[in-house]
């Protein structure tokens, strides 16, 4: 609930105890895995880069413009990692951060892998309009960059820190927050940090 | 939770508000609230005769085919979240998410033993997924398609061959969900600007409907998509109103909601009722939208009845035509939603505006709507023409020019048009374009 400039949390628990379907909804998984959005967008097939590269920006802006698409399509925060030590087609690293009410790892619901689902469709988004642009990037990264990978790189692109137990804290959103995959690309741009890659 | 299968049986006898009707019984007569009123019989809409059918089977001429079919836009973010305009169908995330069938209905039911409580659920789910409004509808024949239709989709069901009656009483609830476009970025009608409030709110509300689709199959219901008419669907369902521009009018949003096709289910819930709050009233005197339509489509008179149904109707064929003739600079003009009163960010003195026209009586409605419409005329103006940078893209650019006025961008920009800067008289109503539009020609308000 907004106040003016302030952000007040409102109360929760009374909503959640009179609601007898929402630990199911959180907490059991889908009898049919192909009713999960999720399952939907892990398997869509990754289109072409577009044959014309735009004319873009320089990498400081192009970052900027990165940041405010992720933001507005409805990442918490995004941030971009230099890979260092991998002479790759595909240098920088974006990664996104989307508000996470419940941790998709452990709560394997639809309503408890609704970030994940929701991180999959931002990443999705921002590498789509990056081959559109001319470039290379894909989504398609989590079989070789788990999410513990994923968060390393959040801290790295300054976006928070992990803490004591190992969970990614970020200052505005606590350990409310989960990075579903990064975005690997090749556009130029200006990276909050870097990333040893092997 | 327990997997005992619900009983409707209970929930018919004791007629509850907005408890389906009881098996033999005729379905009762829709209630739409003041702006739409069904006056005589209604003859389902055959989906296949709406304009993007007819326009698929090129039945709307060799432009329009050409825009639905042959036109990949030179924008890449048009490309990304436009239906029909990409380079490649891989690179549009809803291309896969409206098309996808999901899984099966779960045999295991989920016991409903009260259908307020599951109604007050699903309504936190769907505001937890993102939506900013949802909604339940009683089913009803009037709403109906004879048919399946999803826009930019597909589905299929075992109950196609139903009838409409048979189906609303099959699946007693539909279920409308949207999501409100961004309001800034809106405001860049006739512009990509505006192109991306609305297709990407399009794309997440696809999203959302497509989990919640899949959730209600998960908790052993059926979920259909494709039969009903969004906007009948919202105004039944207590979103909003139908405003003169054809669209509808949310209490909280304006005309900045999408009327996506709504889920049909038999998972049991209670209806909610329409909503009143001034709009037929407003739009009596207010005309905007008709006024600053390019291609008026929008009428200036009084409410007609059109297949047994009272209400305001636009002409969607000429407000269609509009579009192969501006596909190179925008895809969607949105000014009738940007210019409409109600469409406003949602802020403390919106609510106290659309309060006091709710709360006065309809007969003294005037007296709150004449100095309503003169503070948005004098405010915002009788035709928003705020300048909008976004992402690059700047609505102080004519379309058809090139320019970056990025600030620090020092990229050379090879078709050297970096550095040029453009005058602000023509900022968000386009010159070249009102040459294009002046050939549908405009009445003067009567």
């Amino acid at each position: 609930m907004r106040l003016g400039p302030l952000n007040v949390s409102w109360p929760r628990t009374a909503a959640r105890e009179s609601d007898p379907y929402w630990d199911d909804f959180i907490n059991r998984p889908a009898a049919d895995p192909a009713n999960m959005v999720t399952t939907v967008i892990r398997g869509i097939q990754e289109g072409s880069v577009f044959q014309t590269r735009a004319d873009i920006h320089t990498p400081e802006v192009m970052s900027e413009q990165i940041k405010d698409l992720g933001l507005y399509v409805g990442a918490a925060a995004v941030g971009i990692v230099a890979l260092d030590g991998h002479a790759s087609e595909q240098p920088f690293a974006v990664i996104s951060l989307v508000r996470a009410e419940y941790d998709p790892r452990v709560h394997p619901g639809v309503g408890g892998k609704a970030a994940e689902a929701e991180g999959l469709y931002v990443s999705f988004i921002l590498a789509s309009y990056i081959r559109e642009l001319g470039f290379h990037a894909t989504s398609r990264t989590w079989e070789e960059t788990p999410t513990s990978d994923v968060e390393h790189m959040a801290v790295a692109a300054g976006l928070g820190a992990l803490d004591s137990a190992g969970r990614l804290r970020t200052r505005r959103w606590g350990t409310r927050i989960y990075a579903t995959n990064a975005v690997l690309t090749d556009l130029p741009l200006k990276p909050d940090g870097s990333y040893p890659r092997e | 939770m327990s997997t005992v299968v619900s009983d409707h049986t209970s929930v018919a006898e004791n007629g509850a508000p907005g408890s389906p009707p009881r098996a033999g019984q005729p379905i009762p007569p829709p209630d739409m609230g003041r702006s739409v009123r069904v006056v005589g019989p209604v003859t389902p809409v055959d989906p296949q005769q709406l304009p993007h059918p007819r326009n698929e089977r090129g039945e709307l001429g060799k432009a329009l085919y050409k825009y639905w079919h042959n036109t990949v836009s030179t924008d890449p973010l048009t490309r990304i979240s436009a239906p029909n305009h990409y380079a490649d169908p891989g690179n549009c995330v809803n291309f896969s998410v409206q098309r996808s069938r999901l899984g099966n209905v779960n045999p295991e039911r989920t016991l409903v033993a009260d259908p307020a409580a599951m109604t007050r659920h699903i309504k936190r789910v769907a505001r937890y997924l993102g939506a900013d409004i949802v909604a339940v509808a009683p089913s009803n024949p009037v709403y109906l398609y004879d048919g399946r239709y999803v826009q930019d989709g597909q589905t299929d069901d075992a109950f196609e061959q139903d009838s409409t009656t048979a189906l609303a009483r099959r699946f007693p609830y539909l279920i409308f969900v949207s999501v409100a476009w961004d309001y800034k970025t809106l405001q860049a009608h006739r512009h990509h600007i505006g192109d991306a409030s609305y297709h990407f709110a399009a794309m997440k509300n696809a999203r959302i409907l497509k989990t919640i689709e899949g959730y209600i199959k998960d908790l052993g219901y059926s979920a259909l998509r494709g039969t009903a008419n969004g906007q009948a669907t919202a105004i039944a369902a207590g979103v909003g109103e139908l405003g003169r521009n054809g669209l509808v009018i949310s209490e909280k949003f304006g005309a900045r909601i999408h009327a996506q096709d709504p889920i049909m289910t038999d998972l049991p819930l209670v209806a909610d009722k329409p909503v009143e709050f001034g709009v037929t009233d407003f739009c009596s005197t207010c005309r905007k939208c008709a006024v600053t339509c390019p291609t008026n489509s929008i009428p200036f008179g009084d409410k007609v009845v059109h297949n047994g149904i009272e209400k305001y109707k636009i002409n969607w064929e000429t407000c269609y035509r509009l579009r192969p003739f501006v596909v190179e600079h925008w895809d969607s003009c949105l000014t009738c939603v940007t210019v409409c009163p109600f469409t406003k960010e949602n802020r403390w003195w919106r609510t106290l505006a659309v309060t006091t026209l709710r709360t006065t009586p309809i007969r003294l409605r005037q007296l709150a709507v004449r100095p309503l419409l003169w503070l948005d005329n004098h405010v915002w103006g009788e035709i928003p023409r705020k300048r909008v940078r976004w992402l690059g893209y700047d609505t102080g650019i004519k379309p058809g020019e090139k320019a970056c006025t990025i600030s620090g961008c020092a990229a050379s920009h090879d078709d050297g048009s970096k550095g040029s800067f453009v005058p602000l008289g023509d900022i968000g109503y386009y010159a070249p374009l009102k040459e294009n539009t002046n050939r549908f020609v405009k009445r003067t308000p009567g």
